[in-house]
C-alpha cells in the first residue's frame, strides 16, 4: 500500500495543534492560535498568547527586567523539544531554531531552519472538481 | 522590474547598514510573506571576531557580544523595513544564532483597515513583493 504524503496545509494544520498541545503540557497556558507556514525549506510559527499569567503578573508588579529573563529562559529550555517535534512531524532534520517573544503583545515567533524540504502533495484539486461535477450532475438528474 | 523595487531596495538598505555598523558584508537575505506577516533570514550575520570566538568555543562572550550588536541593529533595521514598505510595524521578533550566524526576523504589519485605501494598497503592494 502506498502512504500519500500530506498537503502542505495538513501538515501545517498538524503542526499548529501539536505545538498548541506542547506549550500547554510545559507551561499549563495554551496559546489562543498557533500559525504555521512552510516555505522552501523553513517553517515560520506565531504564537498569539503565547506569555504564562505568571509572567503578566511580573510585569504587573513592574519586574520587567525578570519577566523578559523568565521568557528567554523558558525560551530556551523549550527549544531541544520543540526542534524534536517539528522533526518528527515534518520528518526533516532542523537545522536552525530561532525565536523570539515580545512581552507587550504576549505573541512569539519561530523560524525553524530545515535540511530539506519536507515532503508534501499539492491539494487535489481535480478530483474534488470531479466530485463537484457528479454531485452537479445528480442533482439536475 | 517594477515588482523587485521594493525587496531589492531593502536588501540594499540592510547591507549597507551592516557595512557601515560593522565593516562586514552581508551575502544573502531571504524573505517570505504571508498574510500581514513578514519573514526576513539573513545570513552570515556575525562578524570576523565573533567568528573566532565561536571557533574557540568562547560561548558565553560572543552571545554577550551579539546580544548588544543585536540590539543595536535591531531598531534600525525594524525603521528601514518601516520606511521602505511605508506602514506600521505592529510586532518585531529578532533572533540570531551565534552558531550558524543566521538572523531570523518576523514582523508583523499593523493590520489592513477597509477604511484607509492607501494604507492597504501600500501593504498589499508590499506583501506581493516579497
Amino acid at each position: 500500500m502506498v502512504v500519500q504524503s500530506p498537503t502542505r496545509g495538513q501538515l501545517e494544520r498538524t503542526l499548529s495543534q501539536k505545538i498548541q498541545a506542547f506549550y500547554r503540557e510545559q507551561l499549563g497556558h495554551q496559546p489562543s492560535k498557533v500559525t504555521c507556514q512552510l516555505f522552501d525549506s523553513k517553517l515560520a510559527i506565531i504564537l498569539e498568547e503565547s506569555v504564562t499569567p505568571a509572567e503578566n503578573l511580573l510585569i504587573q508588579e513592574g519586574k520587567e527586567d525578570l519577566a523578559e529573563k523568565v521568557r528567554s529562559n523558558l525560551d530556551e529550555l523549550l527549544r531541544p523539544q520543540l526542534r524534536e517535534l517539528v522533526t518528527e512531524i515534518l520528518k526533516v532534520e532542523v537545522t536552525d531554531l530561532l525565536s523570539d517573544a515580545t512581552l507587550e503583545t504576549g505573541r512569539t515567533g519561530i523560524i525553524a531552519v530545515l535540511a530539506n524540504s519536507p515532503a508534501v502533495r499539492s491539494s487535489d484539486h481535480s478530483t474534488i472538481a470531479r466530485q463537484r461535477k457528479r454531485l452537479d450532475q445528480q442533482e439536475s438528474d | 522590474m517594477a515588482t523587485l523595487t521594493i525587496q531589492d531596495a531593502l536588501t540594499a538598505r540592510i547591507k549597507t547598514l551592516y557595512q557601515q555598523q560593522f565593516n562586514h558584508q552581508i551575502h544573502q537575505i531571504i524573505y517570505h510573506s504571508f498574510g500581514n506577516n513578514l519573514i526576513i533570514l539573513i545570513e552570515n550575520v556575525t562578524t570576523k571576531p565573533e567568528q573566532l570566538l565561536v571557533q574557540f568555543e568562547v560561548q558565553e562572550l560572543t552571545r554577550e557580544v551579539r546580544t548588544i550588536f543585536d540590539h543595536l541593529i535591531q531598531p534600525q533595521i525594524k525603521l528601514l523595513i518601516e520606511e521602505t514598505i511605508s506602514t506600521t510595524i505592529i510586532d518585531f521578533l529578532y533572533d540570531t544564532s551565534i552558531q550558524t550566524g543566521r538572523t531570523g526576523i518576523i514582523a508583523i504589519f499593523e493590520p489592513i483597515l477597509k477604511e484607509s485605501s492607501n494604507n492597504s494598497e501600500n501593504i498589499n503592494n508590499a506583501s506581493a513583493y516579497f
